[in-house]
């Protein structure tokens, strides 16, 4: 189970930075977003939607609340129709799927909305039914999927009956249970407690495993650190779309070296400069310097000889890996910097 | 082709389970409505108000008085009497306060009053607000009179009896003297003749003076009675024409026929001389049934309608509102399959519904069912299913559940008033009566007690509109349910 990047140091040496899975290496799109876009009469919900979902990929679509992110769930789902733009899923549009179509996708709401006065099993036969799954069909499954969410061995206690935690892995089991290619999780670790999210995501690396497309949204910007792609959502517009690490690369200018001496302060900057690859030195925390570099691994030698060249005695040399929270603000501050948006505005959008 | 089966019977289950995991609205749904039905039987007498009457009399005629509590005191079940008074403000206020229901004011001089020709005038005073008391009061009190009228002349009829006894004897004197007169006369003692004759005229105007008030009185019922005296009181010595033979037998004859017609009279008894018509009805029914047995299926047809409507009208705006749509929207099923599994479910748990109420109505509180068991069900499933249809047009034109809740207690108060279950539909207006043939339970009293109560089969029109209404309905919230269903 991966645990979430919780913006320590990583020394180089433990802890590589991951590899940021490449998109030629997924399947075939299954989600495609053209320009789309979704008001509510002279209100923007979302506008300018631009990405495309491979199979079997987790996609990330990461915001803050009210940004939009059921939104666009429910245009790709075909519960709403695109103001303009296009979305289509497995290459049909969205709003004219056809059953077997439909019998391919699966969807967890962000609200618990199955029934409190039906057992566990019996919410799971009703969702499974809805897809046409005969008792005969479904019953190897249910097991399948209940067991999947360890719930099996409360199948016979009422939806409400159970904890809220407990409520939405039946949420997700109901989500399972017709055996979809492609998911569609909305909020789906929202006021769950982190041993549980843990549970979750290990859940939905299986699910990838099995060969399955996911789209998760969050607001839990850490939560990115796990998708293969993450979209970053801010007040209706897609700022960014990489891969995560890309995404920090994107937020900075490059990857962050933190470099730890007494001697270190604005007298050494010209030594920093030198060095091909950097980017950008910042020496305003005397006895540190962080130097935004191309790549880390590759520029933390040069570094090295050029401080020993010089006689100061390194205290400590690490790459340093932002949070997601730091990355999710630093893109938002680089749109309005980009835009012209003051935070006020933002917030009010 | 199967799939379409497993998603309708996904909701067919799933309603009937959520219905049964919910005991107390079971148990309102089914014994609620039992219940009812058991106390209004058991509870309703269909016997008349009793009302606590007063009497005002007048201060100076204590015969009068008296007479007022003879009479009111057996005057029915329907009159409490509760005392007289000479005041009239005394009683209006006891009537203010509740203490009395009717004060009855007796008018002054009653005698004197009609022996002018003229009626006398009792004034009534009431209470009541409510329209139907104040004409209950009203008719009561008409009764009252009537009977009081009744009682007067059983009186005067008894009387009339008595002297016509008496008469009866001065007659016979008067046939004695007459037949004296005769003697007389064949023994050519022409003077004595003339003065039995005379003897004989004063026992027939003493007769005349006993029977004149009465033969007024009896009116048609002593018809020829009056022309008899009339005939009989001609004076024997007012012509010279006739010998006093002659006169003699005539009075004699004359006599005859008026004592022939005092036996007829002596023979009618005095109730019938003052109410010689009576009413008797028959039915040609096969069965006469009690009231809560004929209110029965009209209170049956109501409670399956109601049920129908209000579980209806919370069955797909719960959803909209809970956000399950959500999930139905996202999945391969239709509108018309999700209606048609809740109609499913619906029809089965209200039909279950049914079947219990009807079985306590025909154990538990007696009502037969004289017609078929096939008739029975046929009306039943043609009312749930119009209901459904009302229900379900509310839900899917409903925003939240209390907005359903408000339609359906409005349908069910319209089912009251305009269906025919408390005022008759011939006493609604037409234009405002039509809207009772909006409602299913409407047509369903008369097909439920047709079948029930007559033993014949529901009207065939009234089945068609039932079957016409299911299906506009049920067509209606497929539309809407179907708009609420595709993306926006």
């Amino acid at each position: 189970m991966q645990q979430p990047d919780q913006g320590r140091a990583t020394s180089v040496t433990v802890a590589p930075p991951p590899q940021a899975a490449a998109p030629q290496g997924f399947g075939r799109p299954v989600i495609v977003m053209k320009n789309a876009a979704k008001r509510f009469g002279d209100a923007v919900a979302v506008e300018g939607l631009n990405f495309t979902v491979h199979e079997g990929e987790i996609f990330g679509f990461i915001g803050p609340s009210g940004s939009g992110k059921t939104t666009t769930i429910r245009l790709m789902n075909g519960t709403y129709a695109p103001s303009e733009g296009s979305v289509t899923v497995f290459g049909e549009p969205a709003g004219a799927m056809p059953g077997r179509v439909r019998e391919s996708i699966g969807y967890l709401p962000q609200l618990f909305i199955l029934y409190p006065n039906l057992s566990v099993k019996e919410n799971i036969d009703f969702s499974a039914s809805l897809y046409g799954l005969s008792w005969f069909g479904r019953r190897k499954r249910r097991r399948e999927v209940l067991e999947f969410v360890e719930l099996w061995d409360h199948r016979g206690k009422l939806a409400r009956d159970i904890s809220g935690g407990m409520q939405r892995r039946l949420g997700l089991a109901s989500s399972l249970i017709h055996d979809p290619r492609l998911i569609f999780l909305d909020e789906p670790t929202a006021g769950i407690d982190p041993i549980l999210r843990a549970k979750f995501w290990d859940a939905f690396r299986e699910l990838k495993a099995q060969g399955r497309s996911l789209f998760v949204t969050t607001q839990y910007v850490t939560e990115a650190e796990y998708c293969d792609h993450v979209a970053v959502l801010g007040h209706g517009q897609v700022i960014a779309v990489d891969t995560p690490e890309n995404l920090r690369a994107l937020a900075y200018g490059g990857e962050i070296i933190d470099v730890r001496a007494a001697q270190i302060g604005h007298a050494t900057r010209p030594l920093f400069a030198r060095l091909a690859g950097v980017r950008s030195i910042d020496t305003s925390v005397p006895g540190r310097a962080r130097l935004v570099v191309e790549d880390a691994p590759s520029s933390m030698p040069g570094v090295m000889e050029v401080l020993r060249g010089e006689n100061i005695e390194v205290e400590g040399i690490e790459q340093y890996r932002p949070t997601f929270d730091e990355v999710f603000v630093r893109l938002v501050e680089r749109h309005q910097e980009e835009t012209g948006e003051t935070l006020e505005e933002a917030a009010r959008a | 082709m199967l799939k379409p089966i497993v998603r309708i019977s996904s909701f067919l289950g799933k309603e009937i389970r959520e219905i049964l995991r919910q005991p107390w609205l079971v148990v309102r749904l089914i014994l609620g409505p039992f219940l009812i039905l058991l106390l209004v039987g058991l509870g309703y007498t269909n016997n008349p108000r009793v009302l606590r009457a007063m009497f005002v009399v007048p201060a100076n005629e204590p015969g009068v008085a008296q007479q007022v509590e003879e009479y009111a005191s057996n005057l029915g079940p329907q009159l409490i009497y509760t005392g007289q008074t000479v005041s009239r403000e005394e009683a209006l206020q006891r009537l203010r306060i509740g203490q009395v229901d009717m004060v009855v004011v007796y008018p002054e001089r009653a005698y004197e009053t009609v022996k002018n020709g003229s009626q006398a005038v009792l004034e009534l005073y009431h209470n009541e607000i409510d329209p139907t008391q104040a004409a209950y009061v009203d008719q009561l009190g008409r009764v009252y009179v009537g009977e009081m009228n009744r009682r007067i002349l059983m009186l005067f009829a008894q009387q009339a009896k008595v002297e016509s006894r008496e008469s009866q004897a001065e007659l016979q004197q008067a046939r004695e003297a007459a037949q004296r007169a005769r003697a007389a006369s064949a023994a050519g003692d022409t003077d004595g003749a003339l003065e039995e004759l005379l003897a004989a005229n004063s026992s027939i105007d003493r007769a005349t003076a006993l029977l004149g008030a009465t033969a007024l009185i009896m009116g048609g019922v002593g018809q020829g009675l009056g022309g008899e005296l009339a005939v009989a009181q001609e004076d024997p010595l007012a012509s010279d024409d006739a010998s006093v033979d002659e006169r003699a037998a005539q009075a004699d004859a004359d006599l005859d026929r008026l004592d022939q017609q005092l036996v007829e009279l002596e023979k009618v008894p005095a109730d019938v001389m003052v109410s010689p018509l009576t009413t008797e009805t028959k039915t040609i029914a096969t069965f006469t049934p009690s009231f809560v047995t004929f209110y029965a299926p009209g209170v049956l047809a109501l409670i399956l309608q109601h049920v129908a409507i209000s579980i209806a009208s919370l069955a797909l705006v719960r959803e909209k509102v809970a956000g399950a749509i959500e999930l139905f929207r996202v999945a391969p099923i239709s509108a018309f399959e999700i209606l048609l599994g809740k109609y499913g479910s619906y029809i089965i748990f209200v039909g279950f519904l049914a079947l219990i109420l009807t079985a306590a109505m025909i154990y538990l509180l007696g009502v037969p069912l004289l017609g078929t068991i096939g008739w029975l069900v046929l009306s039943i499933f043609l009312l749930v299913f119009a209901s459904l249809g009302i229900g379900f047009a509310i839900s899917a034109t409903s925003g939240t559940d209390s907005q359903a809740v408000q339609a359906s207690m409005l349908v069910l108060l319209a089912a009251m008033f305009f269906s025919g279950f408390v005022f008759p539909l011939a006493q609604i207006l037409v234009p405002v009566r039509y809207i009772g043939y909006l409602l299913p339970v409407t047509y369903s009293i008369t097909n439920l007690q047709n079948v029930m109560l007559k033993g014949i089969p529901p009207p065939p029109l009234f089945l068609i509109a039932l079957a016409a209404m299911g299906v506009a309905m049920f067509v209606f919230a497929w539309w809407r349910y179907r708009r609420a269903m595709v993306r926006v």
